[in-house]
Order: structure tokens, then sequence, then C-alpha cells
């Protein structure tokens, strides 16, 4: 479906919504637009990798974006999947091309 | 229904979806208690689905049945039956769900949760179409071939696909919108649920909303985690596990936002919501069961008259007079008041049995139970429904329920409106015989056998986890062996509590990983594992019966019933358990080894029951083998009652249940038969019915008549009474009892009862309780009791021969050997000319004893048993090897047990061992001819082996085992020590100790000090007057079993040896528990073999 390809992610970006929905984003110094309509998803933690460290199960629900914008400056286009953290602000978990 | 405030659920999976599911059918269906339907649609199967529907009826809520289907090519469908049409929707859900168990050619696996993938759309085609209607409803979801042709991005596919079902199920077909909201690119996302949406909107589909369920709460996606993980047979982590925790019961407010993320991503009008929830409305309208008028709720459906030769006939005239005619020789010479009361009791059973139009029913259960007796098999009716006179007269029950006062109405009362139950005990060995037997009678449109869903333990349940979490194999087999026979939400209770498991208990607190795998092993507790067949239910109805349930194979050639015995009375359907039992194969055995030797043909049916040399056998205390009072308790109980008559065996075996014991029942039952203590009979009105029990209330029986005659009510009303001792409405009970049972006058107008004596009444039966037992059911075992105390007095070789045959008890094999050799009878090894398959009664000169069969050997093939008789006599063992064609290691082990001594007379076993070895080393070596010449054998001479012997020869002698091995080799190949008994090596150690033997126990007093040692033959954990814990080991050492008890001390200084050590001695203090009674109050053990004996420090 995807060909995944592994970037350096991971890192926590400003992003603007309007009407519930990313709107706009900055990422690597550059400013992004979002130009599909957003698809959300959840995904959750393991349990079981840090319950065999300490016995005990965390469960763990993360809301995610997946998200397609375009830096309008160069016409790159890319898409990204978006954890929700705190309002106004997302962790890249992956990058997608 | 307003769909707009509320939203039904209809796919959801419980854990009757084995591997996949989480939750039982009831907690799913409170959870949906304010929506107006739910539904259940398990995986391949209805299992669940009675259980749903009575809890639907608990909550107020419409029914919804289906189930979910894979097809040939993996993908799946999910069929929703139609209700309100006269069981036409559920006939077709049934046949589908059947079809789909059937499969030609290969089967699918995918890991253990492997299913059948067999209906292709040309079969569902073949069922659904062609009929007077359609009956059911199907959805496409996600993980049909449409959701998945559009998973892949084959929109033509995915048209194609629909359009083939649309023309098939014209309005029939529903594309189902499910978004979990996975992960963008799989099956349940966002994206995907839009894309089935937007061609549904676009073909003009009916299209439904579901969540596909499979957990009631989002916490229990962990249970779902375990499961899948064990289904997959893989760690967690090396499989694509669940992507999120959003299959749940989400409640109406969030399946709209559900709707709607859905709706905006296939950016359609928000109107498209409403459009959602109403066609799921709709849909669900269609499908509502109708218990009552689709599945005849709790209506009998019983085989039709002419199937058992009756076409036409009024089965109630029938019943009454074959009744009638069955009395003179059932019923042979009764006195004239007698008969008064035969008359009156069968005119009674006759007339409730009509009003309740059960007649035919009767009438279908004798007719099986003389198939079964026509087949030459023992059949003998056990439970309450021995305690009817009709089944008596029809041969159904063997025991005279007027000679043994046992009341009709504690087995069909006049409330009772589903068919009662009649249990058969027969043959074990010819159990699978009578089944064919049924079927063959009744058709396989009217039979089918019975299900069990097998449910996790702690065992099981430990296994599964630790494989879940990927634990080392050796951890996780450490741990499972440790946990025996524990449901497992008990196990942090026992770790605490029982000593044996304290190694285990401290390793939990130190590590994370066994704490982990022990509470998420009690997330498994019980839930449904895999399906097997009851063992003993056989289902039979109308000519409607596959209609009315789906089946699957059973492995035996008779399909069984997706239900199971808690869902049949709801479906009217005909149980009837034909039980095997072993004894009852062992008496069967006993009797024609009596007639193979003596030509005598014993009638255990016509004993008679009063025999003193029988009498003296139980009362003895030496019981093993008897039915059911060889048990460790048992044995002590009898022994301290001393029975003299058929009315003791029967209380004593009511008596020996946890019931009785928690009430103390037994001390003032013996001290009254004993005489020890005068009988102070409850109340002088009830002398005549407790005369059978020295004056104690022991049966359902006794309660029955107490009340009815405290309360001047029927004795049916007693029995509903009785049913509900002991549960919520006790306090109603009371009251109604103690104001009716005053009001009761005698003719004079005095009270028949005093205040005080109603108080004392009530104290017996508040105390009683449900507990007690129903006399007709002890009655029936009594019998069988009796019969294997007989034989085992008066023909103990032939019925030793039988229990080893059959092995009907608790005790191990090697254990009933060393019973036989206490009562002197000979029990010789493999012969390679003298055994055969079975145990055989054998005489050589004047001595008659047990001869081993080959069967008995471990991993011998049928094919070689049989070839080896075939071949028999044989002159030597080349002979035999030549013939016979055993395997090496059969002859090599055939040949360690000494089953070919006799063909080689002048050789000792090792010398015999050798040339086994070499002969079957020879067939190796064929190819060496310098070897072959070296053996010049004729399998008469020993070969005489020279220093130079040659290399293959000198190694084949050097390993050959010595003499002193052959305990070692019986141990290990039989499991049974023949030759000598297992303790014997280690008598001189023993002896230098001071053990004392089991037969010498009954010299000493009360409570000395004492050391005894032996085998472990039963280890038990009874339920005791406290509750708490005893633990009894039985040991045997070859005199005879010593059983000891282990009290808390005693338990936590074994520890983890408990169940573990197979030989044990144990220092303790006598105990005497009657005139033949003594057991061992123990205060230390240990494995004798391992360590010497420890120092006693108190």
């Amino acid at each position: 479906m995807y060909e995944w390809v592994v970037m350096d992610v991971g890192e926590l970006i400003p992003v603007w919504l309007k009407d519930g929905l990313p709107d706009r984003l900055e990422w690597r110094s550059r400013h992004w637009l979002v130009s599909r309509r957003p698809m959300p998803w959840i995904d959750r933690m393991p349990w079981w990798v840090t319950a065999a460290v300490d016995g005990e199960v965390h469960l763990g629900e993360q809301a995610m974006w997946r998200v397609q914008a375009i830096d309008p400056s160069s016409g790159d286009v890319v898409l990204m999947d978006l954890a929700v953290e705190e309002p106004g602000w997302c962790r890249v978990t992956a990058v997608i091309e | 229904m307003n769909s707009a405030m509320s939203f039904v659920h209809l796919h959801v999976n419980s854990c009757f979806s084995n591997h996949y599911g989480t939750a039982w059918p009831e907690e799913l269906v409170a959870a949906q208690s304010d929506a107006a339907a739910a539904a259940l649609t398990d995986r391949d199967g209805v299992y669940g689905a009675i259980r749903h529907i009575r809890a639907c009826q608990q909550h107020r809520l419409a029914p919804i049945v289906g189930a979910d289907l894979l097809m040939a090519d993996m993908s799946s469908l999910t069929v929703l039956a139609h209700g309100h049409d006269h069981g036409y929707g559920w006939a077709s859900l049934s046949r589908l769900v059947s079809a789909a168990h059937r499969v030609a050619g290969q089967t699918r696996r995918r890991g253990s949760n492997w299913r059948l993938a067999a209906l292709s759309f040309e079969r569902v085609k073949q069922l659904l179409t062609g009929g007077e209607a359609i009956g059911v409803d199907l959805l496409l979801g996600p993980d049909s071939d449409v959701g998945r042709a559009v998973l892949s991005g084959d929109y033509q596919g995915a048209l194609d696909r629909w359009r083939d079902w649309q023309r098939l199920l014209p309005d029939h077909v529903h594309l189902e919108i499910v978004n979990h909201y996975a992960r963008p690119g799989l099956a349940g996302s966002v994206e995907h649920a839009a894309g089935l949406l937007a061609l549904a909107v676009d073909q003009g589909a009916s299209m439904v909303l579901t969540n596909a369920v499979r957990y009631r709460q989002p916490a229990d996606v962990v249970t779902g985690d375990l499961l899948d993980a064990a289904g997959a047979l893989l760690p967690l982590g090396d499989f694509d596990a669940q992507g999120n925790a959003e299959a749940w019961l989400k409640p109406a407010g969030q399946m709209r936002q559900v709707a709607a993320d859905v709706v905006a991503a296939a950016s359609l009008s928000p109107s498209v919501v409403d459009q959602l929830f109403d066609q799921t409305a709709a849909l669900a309208d269609r499908c509502l069961i109708d218990p009552d008028g689709d599945l005849g709720w709790c209506q009998p459906k019983v085989p039709e008259m002419a199937i058992i030769g009756l076409s036409g006939a009024d089965p109630q005239a029938v019943l009454r007079q074959r009744c009638w005619s069955a009395l003179p020789q059932r019923m042979p010479t009764p006195t004239k008041t007698a008969k008064a009361q035969i008359i009156s009791r069968l005119d009674n059973e006759l007339s409730v049995i009509e009003g309740f139009g059960f007649a035919s029913y009767f009438l279908v259960v004798a007719d099986i139970v003389d198939t079964i007796r026509q087949m030459g098999i023992r059949a003998q009716a056990r439970g309450s429904g021995a305690g009817s006179l009709v089944n008596y007269l029809l041969g159904v029950s063997s025991v005279d329920p007027l000679e043994h006062d046992l009341l009709f109405e504690r087995f069909l009362g006049e409330q009772r409106s589903t068919l009662p139950d009649i249990d058969v005990d027969v043959e074990s060995a010819r159990r699978h015989e009578i089944y064919r037997a049924i079927t063959k009678r009744y058709g396989l449109n009217r039979v089918t056998l019975l299900s069990m869903h097998n449910q996790y333990r702690a065992r099981g349940a430990v296994r599964d986890v630790g494989l879940a979490l990927g634990l080392s194999a050796e951890m996780i087999d450490d741990v499972a062996k440790s946990l025996w026979r524990l449901d497992a939400d008990q196990i942090a209770e026992a770790l605490e509590r029982r000593p044996e498991l304290r190694d285990l208990a401290a390793r939990v607190r130190h590590q994370p990983q066994l704490r982990l795998l022990l509470s998420m092993s009690a997330r498994l507790d019980r839930l449904p594992r895999h399906l097997s067949m009851h063992p003993c239910g056989v289902l039979l109805s109308d000519q409607n019966l596959l209609s009315l349930t789906a089946t699957q194979p059973s492995g035996l050639g008779i399909p069984m019933s997706q239900f199971d015995k808690d869902d049949i009375d709801y479906l009217g359907l005909l149980k009837l358990d034909v039980l095997g039992v072993r004894m009852q194969s062992a008496i069967a055995f006993t009797i024609d080894e009596i007639e193979r030797h003596s030509g005598q043909r014993v009638d255990a049916s016509q004993l008679p029951d009063d025999d003193p040399a029988t009498f003296a056998a139980i009362a003895s205390g030496q019981t093993l083998g008897m039915f059911q009072i060889e048990s460790p308790g048992q044995r002590e109980l009898v022994g301290k009652m001393r029975p003299d008559c058929m009315a003791d065996l029967v209380a004593d075996i009511s008596l020996f249940r946890p019931g009785p014991m928690k009430g103390n029942m037994i001390t003032p039952y013996v001290e009254a038969k004993l005489g020890f203590s005068s009988t102070a009979i409850l109340h002088p009105r009830f002398r005549s019915f407790l005369a059978d029990s020295h004056g104690v209330v022991i049966y359902h029986e006794h309660v029955l008549r107490i009340l009815a005659d405290c309360m001047a009510i029927s004795l049916a009303e007693a029995d509903e009474l009785r049913r509900r001792l002991g549960g919520s409405t006790m306090g109603e009970i009371e009251t109604d009892f103690r104001r009716r049972a005053s009001q009761r006058r005698d003719q004079q107008g005095q009270r028949l009862f005093t205040d005080s004596q109603i108080d004392k009444i009530w104290s017996v039966l508040q105390e009683f309780g449900s507990f007690g037992f129903c006399k007709a059911h002890a009655a029936a075992f009594a019998a069988t009791t009796y019969q294997s105390a007989w034989l085992k007095t008066h023909h103990p070789v032939e019925f030793m021969a039988g229990l080893l045959e059959h092995d009907p008890g608790m005790y191990p094999k090697r254990l009933l050997v060393a019973e036989a050799k206490r009562l002197g009878i000979a029990v010789w090894g493999i012969d390679a000319n003298r055994s055969g398959d079975h145990w055989r009664v054998e005489t050589q000169g004047d001595q008659r004893g047990i001869r081993l069969p080959f069967t008995q050997l471990k991993g011998i093939a049928q094919a070689e048993v049989q070839r080896l008789i075939a071949g028999q006599p044989y002159e030597s063992i080349a002979d035999l090897l030549a013939r016979a064609r055993p395997h090496r290691p059969t002859m090599r082990h055939l040949a360690a047990l000494g089953a070919f001594d006799q063909l080689a007379p002048r050789a000792n076993r090792a010398g015999i061992i050798a040339q086994v070895r070499l002969l079957t080393a020879r067939q190796q070596l064929a190819r060496q001819p310098q070897q072959e010449a070296l053996l010049g054998l004729d399998g008469q001479t020993l070969i005489e082996i020279g220093a130079g012997g040659g290399g293959a020869v000198a190694e084949v002698v050097a390993s050959a085992e010595a003499p002193t091995d052959v305990l070692a080799a019986e141990l290990d190949l039989l499991g049974i020590d023949v030759s000598q008994h297992v303790l014997d090596p280690w008598r001189e150690r023993l002896n230098e100790w001071g053990v004392t033997p089991a037969d010498q126990l009954l010299k000493l007093r009360n409570n000395s000090s004492v050391l005894v040692a032996g085998m472990r033959v039963a280890s038990q954990t009874p339920p005791t007057k406290s509750g708490k814990r005893v633990v009894f080991l039985s040991l045997d050492d070859g005199s005879g079993v010593v059983d000891c008890a282990f009290f808390d001390e005693g338990q936590r200084r074994i520890g983890p040896e408990l169940f573990r050590a197979p030989l044990l001695a144990v220092h303790g203090h006598t105990r005497r528990t009657g005139e033949r009674g003594i057991s061992i109050t123990a205060d230390l053990a240990w494995d004798f073999t391992q360590q010497s004996m420890p120092t006693l420090d108190d």
C-alpha cells in the first residue's frame, strides 16, 4: 500500500487546527499546508513490552492523524503520522512517501 | 425503534468464538440493556445462542442471532437469521452453520486457531435459494470478499463481487461499515470504511453500521491479545496484534461519531449518518427472534410414534397398557395392602405423565433402553428417574421404587414443564455402539450427540499466557505443573495458602514476569477453549431436529449439536444421558469370564440382596474395586458403619457427599446404626419413613415427606419447596412452614406439631438446605455397589481381571495388581504364548491367576498385538520374530519383561535379552555376512559368547540388563510391578527404620507414633466439615493401603513433595476410625529413595 521510508522522526511540531482537523503545520523549519482531509486513527502501546519489565499492564491508546501536506514554496508533498500530544502540538511518528 | 436515540449492535462475538471473543453472552447482553435488541454472531457457530436469548429475555431485549462464517477463499460472511417466521430463518441459519463444518477435501489451518473454511459462494447459493424464502440476511464487511477488494484498491473487483451477491440474494445483502480507527491502509480504518460506504451509496446498496464487537469494554483488549497469541501459537510481538482497543460495545452516541468520521472521510452529506442508523435499525427489526414462535421455546419435541412402531396409536393408551401388563412379572406377589398401594401409585404416575403429555417421551426412553438391552449390553437407569414406578415397569430402571420408598414427585412434579432427565448407565466399552444403534433406529434427522465446551483452567491458561508473553518453555512448564486442579482465578489465593506452592509464591514476589504470567492467566479463567463431545449426552427430537440445531462432526460419524446440556430444556429436546460406566463393563467382563471358566452364567440383577459374606467384605473396609466405596474416605466410612443391608449401602452412598459431611449427618447415622445412641426420631409422625435411615434425615425424599406432612401440601409442591431451600427465599419458606405446621390438627382438634417441635424440625430442614441426596439416585448406585462387592467376594479372580481390563476406579492398575496378590491371586506377566489382547483368567494346575495382555505394554501397536496373537503358539523366539514381526523396541521390551522366558526355558533373562538384541540387531547387520555367521541362531540355544566375539556382539552383551532390573523394566514398560512389589528393593532400609506394614497397623493402639511407607496411589482433598483443606495421601506397601491425612502443619512440613514424590515415608500417629479402620495423621513425610530418615524434633 505505502512504502515506508525510515526517516529521523519523533520531533514535536506545532500544528494548527481548523474545524478540529489539522490544517497547517511547521516541520523541519518549513511551513506545510494540509492538502487532503486528514484521517483519524488510533494507535496503542504494546503493553507486553513494558509489562515484561515491571509486571504491570499499562494500556495506552493514542489518537493519531494521517496527514498529507504540501510545502507551497517548493511543491514538496509529505505524508505523515502525527500523534496528538497536547493542544497545538503533535509528535511526528512516521513519514511516508 | 427510534434510531436516533438507540443503536443495535448487529455484529457481536462472544467468548464462544474460541480464541477470539472475550466476554460471555450474558455480560454482553447486560451491557446493552438500554438498546432495543441485542445480537450474537459467533464464529462458525451458534454455541452461545440459547444463553444469549435467555439473557435477552431477562433484560427485556429482543434477541438477534447469527454467525460469522469463514468462506473457502478465507473471506468472511456474517449471517443473521430472520425471526417471526415460524423458525424458517433459524433453520436457514442452522443449515448454513452446519454446512460450514462439513468439509470435503483439505482444510486450511491458521495457527492453532484454525477454522474450517468450507463454504463457497455456490454452496451458499444451494442452501439459501430454491426454498420458499431466504430466511437470512448477509453482511458483507471489511473481511468479506467485497471488503477486501475495496481495501486493495480494486474498485471494479469489489463492484463485481457485490453484484454477484446482490443477484444471488436481492435485498438480503448489506454492506457492513466498520470503523475501528485502524491505521490507515488496514482493514477497519476510516479510509477502508469510507471506501465501502462510497460503494454502497454509489450502488444504492443497503448499508449497515456495526462495530464488529469482540469485547465488552476497552480494557478487555488485553484478554483479546492473549487469545490471539494462543490462536496464532506465537508470542505477542511476533504477529500482527490488534491495532487498538476500539472493538467494544460502544454506546449509541459514540457510534454516531464513528459513523460521522466515515461519512466525512467519504465526503458524503452528514445525512448519510442517519441513513446508516435507519438501515441498521430496519435490518435489526427484520431479525428479531421470537423464541416461542421460532424455536418452540421449552416445548417438548419427541420423536414421532411411527419410529417406534406405534404409528397412529395413542401414546397414553400404549403406556398404560404396557405398565399394567408388566405388573405381574415385575412385582409378582404383593400383599393385599401392597397391591392397593401399587395400583394407586401407578394411577397417579400415569395421570401426571398424561397431564404433561409426556407419554410418548416415556415410550421412547423405554424403546431406547430395550434397544440397548437387546444388544446384550448392561444398562441401569440412574438419578431421580429410578423413583418412578412407570420407569420400573417399562424396564428403564431396575430398582423397585416401592421397596426403597422412592418418590415419583422427586422425578416429575406437577410444576415441571420441561422433559425430565432420565440417565442410563451402560458399559463404557460399548457406548459408541449404542450411539450408532440409536442413530440407526431413529435416523440422522432426529439424533445428534451433545457437545460441551472445554474451558480454560489454571494449567491451560498458564501455558497459553506463557506462550503469549514469550516466556521460556521451562518456566511455563514449571509453573503449569505445580498448578493442580485449579481454576485460573484461584491461583493468587492458592499461592498464599498452599504449602506445596510456597517456592513458587516466593519466586512470584521477586519476578515480575511470573507475576504477570499469573495475573494474566486469571483473565482466561473458564473461557471456552475448544468444543468437544459431551461424554454421554444423546439428543433426540422429531424430524425437524436439524432445523433447530446446527451440528458439526464429532469424530464418531454422528454429528454433535452445537448446543450444550444447559440449552436443551429451552429447545424442548429430549436428552438422554447414556453414560459409559467402566464398572458396568468390568461387571459384564467378570460375568463372561465366570461363564468361560465354569459354564455358569451369573445374573447380577437377581443376586440375593442379603448375602452375609458380601456385607462382611464391605464392612472389613477392604473395598478396593467396589463401586463408589473404594476411596480412602469411603473405606473409612464403611469400616466405621459396617453396613449389613441394602438400606445401609444406600445411606452410605448418600452420606459420603459434601452436604451431609458439612452438615455432620454421618456421626448420628453411624451411632444410631450401631446402637450407640438411641434413635431420637424428629417426630413420631415421621417414624415410618425415617426408619430406613435410623431416624436421620438424609434424603430428598425425607425432606419431601416432612414438608408435605407439616404443611399439608402435596409431595409435588413439597419438591418445589425443597428446590428453593437454602436459596434467597428461605425467609418466606420459613414463615409459611411455621404458619401451616402450627395450624395442623388431629381429629380431636389437637395440634399435630408443638412450637418446640416445629423449631426442631425447621432447624433440621434449614441445616439440610439444598444438600442431601436423591435416594432414587443412591439406590440405583447401591445396586451396582452391591453387585461389584458380591462378585469380588465370590469370584475374586474374575472380578479383579475385570477391574484390570476396564480400569473403573480411582486407583492405578498397579494397586489393583497388589490387591489381587493380597487376595492370594497369582498375577502372571506377559507371555508370548499365553497373553492375548485382554486381561484373562488363566488356570495353571490347580492355581487360578490373571494373565497380563500384550496391550498393557506401553507403545505396542494394535497391529503388532494382532499379529502376535494370530501367530500363537510359537516354538522359539526366532519363530516369533519371523512370523509375528514385532518392531525392534517391542521385541526388546517383551524380552525385558520375560515374555519369552517360556520360549527359552534353559536360558536366564539376561541371556534372552542378549539373544533378542542380537536377533533384532541381525536385521540391521544383515549386510555384514561375517557377523551373521557368528550368530548361528536356532532360537533355542543361548549363544555362547567367546572372548573374541566381535564388536557388535560385545556391545550388545555389555548393555544387556541384569535380572535385578526387571522391576524397573516392569514399572517403565507396564506401569505395573508384576514380579515383585515396588517397595521390595527398599525393604531392608525400611525395616531398619522400623516401618510398620499396612496390615499390621490394626494391632496398634489409637494415637501410637508410627512410621509407614509406600507408593502413592491416590491424592485427594475431600470436602471437610470445617472447610479447611486436608490432603489425603494413600500409600500402598504390598500388604495393603494406608491412608495418611495431612493437616495444615503436615502440609507445611512436606512442602512441594506433597503432590510430587511417588515413593514416600510418613511419620505420624494412628487414628482409629472404627473396629476395622485405622489411618495416619501425618506430621512428616519425605521421599525415602532420596533422603534418609530426618530427625524428628518433636
